[in-house]
């Protein structure tokens, strides 16, 4: 329970931290590192989403 | 010597994140978030001049990995081998094509090496000669299953370990220490509760970083992995991994 909140929040934190990159030119580069993990997160997000619907 | 130190403390604070997962899992989660997060902001906002952003942005994989099996906490073993080689399969895959491409991680290089697997029938010999494996119980895998689990886990173990930790530590001191490095995370990555188990994939991983380091072809190690796991499984019907747990 306690660590499907914390993907959450893990999730959440990343896509700002991704967000906030983008509008820096100089550090715009390196945001690609952050897309593996927001892809899997993203994953496992929807899963935990959907597990609670269903 | 600033290198090492940022591996060293990698590698303490992966060990300090098992201990306290295990320990007290409520405390060692948001131990466990925290660190995912600093490692990613630090290789954002890299040392610019030791090259340390590559391989720290792909260390909290490890932690990342205990943190959804911990969520799934699945008892079936089967199941949980194969949640947590898809997620290292899918993290690698993607951190080696979009990322690390320019490396040319996948080139076709010296493969008239490709003999070296063959080493693979020895290695997985001399570890079902050290492991006890009469003292676990019979797997309850089919043939087919664990086939296909084999497979997966000969890809994304080399491809994570081998193309992606030991090609990021490499450029950012030298070959050996890449080597010690990739062997102790994944003596690490298999840990158990017996001491000997972890010493023994140590040394394994030894052979397979030593045979990368040499011949800097990928599909060598894929199938250096998969014949020391097929041997393995042969010999006792359990898999590499399952032996440990």
């Amino acid at each position: 329970m306690l660590a499907g909140y914390s993907i959450t929040i893990l999730f959440i934190i990343i896509l700002i931290l991704y967000e906030m990159l983008g509008h820096n030119p100089k550090t715009n580069q390196s945001r690609i590192l952050l897309v593996p993990y927001i892809l899997t997160l993203g994953t496992i997000f929807l899963f935990i989403v959907l597990k609670s619907f269903i | 010597m600033i290198h090492v130190l940022v591996l060293l403390f990698l590698l303490i604070s992966l060990i300090l994140n098992f201990f306290l997962l295990n320990i007290s899992p409520i405390f060692g989660i948001f131990v466990s978030t925290f660190s995912i997060i600093i490692y990613l902001i630090l290789s954002i906002y890299d040392f610019y001049d030791i090259y340390a952003q590559d391989i720290l942005a792909i260390f909290p994989t490890f932690i990342f990995i205990n943190l959804v099996s911990m969520y799934f906490h699945i008892s079936d073993q089967y199941t949980n081998t194969l949640a947590i080689y898809l997620i290292l399969f899918l993290i690698s895959i993607i951190f080696s094509l979009k990322i690390f491409h320019e490396k040319k991680i996948f080139n076709f290089t010296n493969l008239k090496h490709s003999y070296s697997a063959l080493l693979g029938i020895g290695l997985g010999y001399v570890i079902y000669y050290f492991i006890p494996f009469s003292s676990f119980s019979v797997s309850k895998l089919d043939l087919l299953g664990s086939l296909g689990l084999i497979v997966l886990i000969a890809i994304s173990e080399s491809i994570f370990f081998q193309a992606l930790i030991q090609n990021a530590v490499t450029k950012m001191t030298e070959p050996i220490i890449g080597v010690i490095f990739t062997s102790i995370l994944y003596g690490l990555f298999h840990f158990s509760n017996n001491i000997f188990y972890t010493a023994l994939f140590i040394i394994l991983n030894l052979m397979y970083s030593t045979v990368y380091a040499v011949w800097k072809n990928i599909y060598i190690i894929i199938g250096l992995n998969l014949i020391t796991s097929l041997t393995f499984y042969f010999l006792t019907s359990h898999l590499l991994v399952f032996a440990i747990k």
